[in-house]
């Protein structure tokens, strides 16, 4: 137990490190493995002379910090204009189903949606647009790139609202809004100028996670991203996975040029977070706080034309607001709506709206085809889950029990600065979600070249928890650190040993957190891309990487077949979190309503 | 005085026993050199405002003071010294504001977990978890949801389970403050009496002057103690 926290971040910190040095040593020449032993420049620039580079590189930048702005946009317009519970529960439940839905599924679906033969052209044909076959445009991938940051958006927003909700509850942010209403600002002005800078504080980390991921991501990338000059991501996927090994140090310097892109781009959202500070502190030093964005500074009490042309103004913002909202849910859904349509049309002619006759035949000859990835995914999720849940509940047990501390004689004891190191060291965990996946998976695959090592199914699950472990502590430690810790007090007080009391009073106390925290590690690994295709180099297919890898193949019915199950199985996860609590707590009112 | 108590006064190996007990947070100090007998059956009454470190001191004998506190001196239970063993093998009861019953468990669930330390089978389990419900005027309430029960229901099925584990001190951190007042009078009786009936040594750590004087039994002001 002791060593729980140590042993984490062992596993976890040792294998990123390694992967970071396995792609900088080689970026600069330094390959073994390959003969390869002087330090030069050379890889470098091989990779200068890489066509196409800039174009690549400002390409991802802008998608990138484009869907990360216009995400954070559309959630905080949400937050900043419904105040009330229904319009707020209304998102929530439209929002969450989608979080649980692999970024692959999603961009699959956004895909079949608005090819020039897809769902969306279908609608309003022929009778709208006259079109009796599909038009011949380059709508996927689309040369802009504004399908992959659309289904970006559709995403993230999701996560976004969702990590708000969750700080808006820790920050107290309802009072601090009752406050400054009273002070006389309306409530977007309120929400604006009381609640979003504390909000801001608690959001950076997923902000900077989501930032990362819309500049590093594959399999949105591959589905949806424009050809040429391809975002960068892509480009060093295809260099990684090039035939010729003496592409490999090139393909090093580029992974570590994608390192140095995403701290970049995290710099430059810093300066643009400064700059907005900077600006509004000196805002509320001015005679008259701006209505500019803000919307007005006092609420809808002015009579007269004024009054009118501010309520009027007032309500076309909370249009504008609900109607960002709003998209992201409908087209979420819709994508994930045609996914079964797919895997279940026969024959699905170009103008009408719903496949022209059906049939099981996919499922029941392609079974086979399917059933091996769906295992392979299925196991891999599990223990990578559960063994990230196991390491996360010892971490946060022995972080509980440093909180105590038994009497020693000796007053200059450590015991306390050692905590508290240790508790700033567990910041280590979300490394990984700002790392970019396919920068130091590909170390890793380098290193188990040098090593000479197989990738194998224990490698492929540890791959997993890597990126599974941050979101089960992220998920599970609020409500772990929240529990009250006299429940256990009075336990141990009773002479229950200590071992007794984490299974028969904390565990049971924490079951509902526990099992959400299960289901979105489950959730996660089954929507990883990167480590099948750069740890399992092809031999390991998942739902995902099959579900990739066919959808540049054209049949339509496969890929929804793939990308459906891809979506169902996190959502039956997810829906046993809900469901086992309410069957199990079924006479105990109090563990109903404990965290909603 | 019950009988027993004033013989738990005369022992002094009995009881509960503090030898210079002293309590930092940071440079600030607390409690200093904190010499102090209670017998069997004697409750002793702490007052303090808030923020004097009357919980903290609690913490410390039931052995689960915060890391960020320092401690020293030594502490004894009927002769024992238990200065540095674990809460589970102290076997000193609490008892706090809220009830703290496990919202997961059924009440007589509750008081089992309590009686399995003690008893050896099944059957005496039941016996004594029948026998304690019985005493809290709750027979027919094993297979309830503590949740629906009322706030002076819930306080004495608490106390009962504190003293099914057969606590050699018991520690109580303003048990009364959350109810109203007349619950609170006759939780208090309760309390008071059972502390009598089994001759155990309590300390009580409240804000109301009442609940002092209830007590009967020697009084210790925080402030007095940091000096």
């Amino acid at each position: 137990m002791r060593f729980a926290p140590p042993l984490t971040l062992l596993l976890f910190l040792a294998p990123v490190l390694c992967g970071l040095a396995a792609v900088v040593l080689p970026a600069f020449g330094y390959f073994p493995a390959l003969g390869l032993r002087d330090l030069s420049l050379a890889p470098l620039a091989a990779f200068l002379e890489v066509p196409h580079l800039l174009d690549s590189v400002l390409f991802t930048l802008s998608c990138g910090l484009g869907a990360t702005l216009l995400s954070c946009l559309v959630v905080f317009a949400l937050f900043s204009s419904f105040g009330e519970r229904g319009v707020m529960r209304f998102f929530r439940r439209c929002l969450a189903p989608l979080l649980s839905v692999p970024h692959a599924a999603i961009a699959l679906g956004m895909g079949f949606l608005f090819a020039p033969s897809g769902w969306f052209l279908r609608a309003f044909s022929p009778w709208l647009t006259g079109f009796e076959e599909p038009p011949l445009w380059l709508t996927n991938p689309d040369p802009y790139g504004i399908l992959y940051v659309l289904a970006l958006v559709v995403k993230e927003v999701p996560f976004l609202f969702l990590m708000t909700l969750s700080a808006e509850n820790a920050a107290n942010a309802p009072r601090a809004l009752f406050v400054a209403q009273g002070l006389g600002y309306a409530r977007r002005a309120a929400f604006c100028h009381s609640v979003l800078p504390m909000l801001y504080r608690r959001l950076r980390l997923p902000i900077y996670a989501v930032l990362a991921f819309s500049l590093t991501n594959l399999e949105v990338a591959l589905t949806l991203g424009p050809s040429r000059p391809g975002l960068f991501a892509e480009r060093l996927l295809a260099l990684a996975n090039a035939p010729d090994l003496a592409q490999q140090p090139t393909a090093a310097a580029a992974a570590l040029f994608q390192v140095l892109l995403v701290a970049g781009a995290i710099v430059l959202w810093r300066g643009g977070e400064k700059m907005i500070e900077t600006c509004w502190r000196a805002g509320l030093q001015a005679k008259k706080t701006t209505g500019f964005v803000m919307g007005d500074t006092r609420g809808g009490t002015r009579g007269g034309i004024r009054g009118g042309i501010s309520r009027c103004n007032d309500t076309l913002k909370n249009m504008l607001a609900g109607g960002g909202g709003l998209l992201v849910c409908l087209l979420g859904l819709l994508a994930i709506a045609l996914l079964p349509l797919w895997s279940f049309a026969k024959t699905w002619r170009f103008p009408s709206a719903l496949p022209d006759t059906w049939t099981l035949a996919l499922w029941s000859n392609k079974f086979e085809r399917i059933l091996a990835p769906l295992w392979l995914s299925l196991t891999l999720a599990l223990a990578a889950a559960a063994c990230a849940l196991l390491l996360c509940m010892l971490c946060l047990e022995q972080e509980s029990r440093q909180k105590t501390r038994r009497i020693d004689k000796n007053p200059n004891s450590q015991t306390n600065s050692q905590t508290k190191a240790q508790a700033k060291a567990m910041v280590a965990l979300y490394l990984p979600l700002l790392l970019p996946q396919t920068s130091f998976l590909f170390g890793i695959q380098i290193l188990l070249f040098s090593l000479s090592l197989q990738a194998s199914w224990l490698i492929l699950v540890w791959s997993h928890m890597l990126f599974v472990l941050p979101y089960v502590f992220l998920s599970l430690s609020g409500s772990w650190r929240s529990l009250d810790r006299r429940f256990a007090l009075t336990a141990e007080s009773l002479g229950c040993s200590p071992a007794r009391r984490l299974v028969r009073v904390t565990l049971p106390l924490l079951l509902k957190p526990l099992l959400t925290a299960f289901a979105l590690g489950v959730s996660v690994s089954i929507a990883l891309y990167a480590p099948s295709v750069l740890i399992g180099a092809g031999r390991y297919a998942t739902l995902t990487s099959e579900a990739v890898a066919l959808s540049s193949g054209g049949d339509r019915r496969i890929v929804g077949a793939f990308a459906l199950l891809q979506a169902a199985l996190p959502c039956f996860f997810f829906m046993a979190a809900l469901l086992v609590p309410r069957v199990v707590w079924r006479k105990r009112a109090f563990m109903r309503g404990l965290y909603g | 005085m019950t009988k027993q108590a004033a013989q738990g006064c005369q022992e002094s190996h009995e009881g509960l026993r503090l030898e210079g007990v002293s309590l930092f947070l940071d440079e600030q100090c607390f409690v200093r050199a904190l010499d102090l007998q209670v017998g069997r059956g004697e409750i002793v009454v702490f007052m303090g405002a808030s923020g004097s470190g009357k919980s903290s001191l609690l913490s410390y004998l039931c052995g689960a003071l915060s890391s960020s506190f320092r401690a020293c001196g030594r502490v004894f239970l009927d002769g024992e010294e238990i200065t540095e063993l674990p809460v589970c093998l102290r076997r000193v009861g609490l008892l706090f504001q809220e009830d703290l019953l496990f919202p997961h468990m059924s009440v007589g669930e509750n008081l089992a977990f309590a009686a399995r330390v003690v008893e050896d089978s099944r059957a005496q389990i039941r016996a004594r978890v029948e026998e304690a419900l019985e005493q809290a005027g709750l027979s027919a309430f094993g297979a309830r949801d503590p949740h629906s029960l009322s706030g002076g229901q819930k306080a004495r099925v608490s106390l009962m389970r504190c003293l099914l584990a057969r606590p050699r001190a018991l520690l109580l951190d303003e048990p009364f403050s959350k109810l109203d007042l007349p619950l609170r009078r006759s939780f208090r009786r309760f309390v008071f009496a059972k502390i009598k009936e089994r001759g155990v040594p309590t300390l009580l750590v409240t804000h109301d002057p009442a609940d002092a004087r209830a007590a009967g039994g020697r009084l210790l002001a925080m402030e007095h103690l940091a000096n």
